[in-house]
């Protein structure tokens, strides 16, 4: 990773007459030249913004509602509203239980993000670990971690989390955490096979003549140039969990009602649909622009860490 | 290479029985064991269940069940239904036969993607092939499942406004009129939205892969001996990206029968997806875990394979 390589450019300084007054230029460091790299890719720039403004109306959700589609709450039940087409009171219409739609889907967005977020913080930080562990130190935890993945990859995740969710009937939160144990293994990979590399590099040869600890190389040398595929396999992470979670919530053994999330909207709604089919329509565009975007912003962080990849992928 | 063989079947060997062993933890780490449902039956008295326990060895040391469990596993033995009241494995063999068909489709439709990834690779950077990146990344981000719904929505509000019935709304096959025609009819919609996830993963990986071999040497020689662009694509470019194909053959085919879950659930298709979903809302315990192992089995097979076939069509894997 180009972040080691710090090229010291600096400007010849001129002893004769008077110092230039421009700063010594300096290489402006990794992070902030991927930044600017990232920056002038239009397409990411338009994902990330449509994205902040998707997350601060989902989060911002009373306020937006308060505004917007008359302070309307979610779980509110009306039964002499039920199904109604869409209106000024209600711009989706109301589901079965005379739900406003467009609230709801508003306020599932904060379950469905939260998991989405919560399930890949749990799962990067596994795999992580487990990604430096195994490629640091190799040998017989390589080993270790190696099988971990293979059963876990072995096992349809799908079915197992159906099986899980049976067995213990979870909350968003565990849900995310569970999602989040079972999905690591793809980070873990990621993370490995660059420790593997960047092990036997000189730089960290030379910490370790220097008497640099184990613990001092990975979190001082190697940890930091793990960070940038980190960030990109998070977006991944982030979306694969969203649409499991919309995938098992739509089954319906995911978040369970009345709290709302995309997929549960969904599962409702497979028996209206002829008489609501916004209900179908809304949380599944949410969904797709939600996943759309994060998948642009990582694919954007890609090419701006390493714009050599830009062809292959 | 026979060592390499040797090894590799040993691994899945190892692997198949770390599976087990979890599998067997969960069931016995389950809240009220694994007859919990049927203690929550009002009609079942305590000495029934006592009863049951011991006909199926539930009173047994746990090792000893272990042992037991195992053995029958292992000769795809995976107990009773609660439910149904018959061999688990009967019903798995029977919904799986189902889940084929909508696999096999669903390759065959997906094989689209070979020529869509050759195509966008030798005309890289072309309207082509920039339009199938964006396609790509739009399939990638939409639940195929709820493409699914919609395409319901569509063809029921066509149907209901006086249209024609375009496709069939769900299930195999009409019922009372089960000829092949009509099967093939219901399996067009479940074999698209399978297919789908198919597309994606084999457009990106030829395309990754053409490109790859269009940049080598070799290329360049025989365009440079005044090889014709048509027979260089056949026998040089083509023999060896698709190659390396093999290898993803054997690793989705097992995961299509898991991701094709939720679609059968929405069309309803009787497959192992529909079968494991409504043993899972009736607590079937057996049901559940037999279908998981099954899955897991042919996921383990099918890479295995996969790793063992890759040498045979691929001279230039050597193994070490």
């Amino acid at each position: 990773m180009s972040q080691t390589s710090k090229v010291e450019t600096r400007t010849p300084v001129t002893t004769l007459g008077q110092p230039s007054k421009r700063r010594l230029s300096a290489s402006r460091g990794f992070w902030r030249t991927s930044l600017s790299r990232f920056m002038t890719d239009k397409v990411s720039v338009a994902a990330l913004i449509v994205f902040v403004f998707l997350c601060l109306a989902i989060v911002c959700a009373p306020l937006v509602s308060q505004i917007f589609l008359r302070g309307q709450e979610p779980n509110k039940q009306s039964l002499f509203d039920s199904l109604k087409e869409p209106s000024a009171a209600h711009i989706l219409g109301t589901d079965k239980f005379g739900r406003d739609v467009a609230t709801r889907t508003l306020y599932a967005g904060q379950v469905s993000l939260a998991v989405g977020f919560f399930a890949a913080a749990v799962s990067l930080t596994l795999g992580i670990l487990m990604g430096l562990l195994a490629g640091y130190f190799g040998g017989k935890i390589d080993d270790a971690v190696n099988g971990l993945v293979q059963i876990l990859q072995s096992i349809p995740t799908l079915f197992l989390l159906i099986l899980l969710s049976v067995l213990i009937l979870p909350e968003w939160w565990s849900l995310a955490v569970i999602l989040g144990l079972l999905g690591w293994t793809g980070s873990t990979r990621q993370v490995r096979g660059l420790v593997l590399s960047l092990r036997s590099l000189d730089y960290v040869d030379s910490a370790r003549v220097m008497g640099a600890s184990n613990w001092r190389i990975i979190s001082v040398h190697i940890l930091p140039n793990v960070m940038s595929i980190v960030l990109v396999v998070a977006g991944f992470e982030i979306t694969s969990a969203i649409l499991t979670e919309a995938g098992l919530s739509f089954l319906g053994f995911g978040v369970r009602p009345p709290t709302g999330s995309w997929g549960n909207m969904l599962n409702n709604a497979l028996e209206i649909y002829s008489k609501a089919p916004l209900q179908v329509i809304a949380p599944g565009v949410m969904i797709f622009i939600t996943v759309l975007c994060i998948f642009l912003i990582a694919d954007g962080l890609r090419d701006a860490f390493d714009p050599r990849l830009k062809d292959k992928a | 290479m026979r060592k390499f063989f040797i090894r590799r079947v040993i691994q899945s060997i190892l692997l198949l029985f770390a599976i087990l062993t979890v599998s067997f933890v969960l069931i016995h780490a389950a809240p009220g064991g694994p007859l919990q449902l049927l203690a929550e039956d009002p009609r079942m008295s305590a000495s029934t269940i006592r009863a049951m326990e011991e006909r199926l060895g539930l009173n047994e040391p746990l090792p000893v069940q272990y042992g037991k469990w195992l053995w029958g596993v292992v000769r795809l033995d995976f107990g009773f239904s609660f439910v149904e009241k018959r061999p688990v494995i009967n019903m798995i063999l029977e919904d799986a036969v189902n889940s084929f068909w909508l696999v096999i489709g669903g390759t065959i439709l997906g094989m689209v993607g070979i020529p869509l990834g050759l195509y966008a690779a030798r005309h890289r950077g072309r309207f082509a092939d920039n339009l199938l990146r964006v396609l790509t990344v739009i399939l990638n981000a939409v639940p195929h499942w709820w493409l699914g719904l919609l395409i319901i929505i569509g063809v029921a509000s066509i149907a209901i406004n006086g249209g024609p019935k375009l496709l069939p709304l769900g299930g195999m096959y009409t019922i009372g009129n089960d000829n092949p025609i009509d099967r093939l009819w219901h399996m067009i919609l479940p074999s698209f939205l399978v297919s789908l996830g198919y597309i994606i993963v084999l457009t990106r990986f030829v395309r990754s892969q053409t490109l790859d071999v269009l940049g080598q040497d070799y290329i360049r020689t025989a365009r440079a001996k005044g090889l014709v662009q048509g027979n260089i694509n056949r026998s040089h470019v083509m023999k060896n990206s698709l190659t390396p194909l093999i290898t993803i053959f054997g690793g989705i085919l097992p995961t299509l029968f898991a991701g094709a879950a939720i679609t059968e659930n929405v069309l309803s298709w009787p497959g192992m997806g529909s079968a494991f979903v409504s043993a899972a809302t009736q607590r079937d315990y057996p049901v559940l875990m037999g279908i998981t192992l099954f899955l897991s089995f042919l996921i383990i097979l099918g890479n295995l394979l996969a790793d063992l076939s890759y040498g045979l069509f691929d001279p230039r894997v050597r193994y070490d």
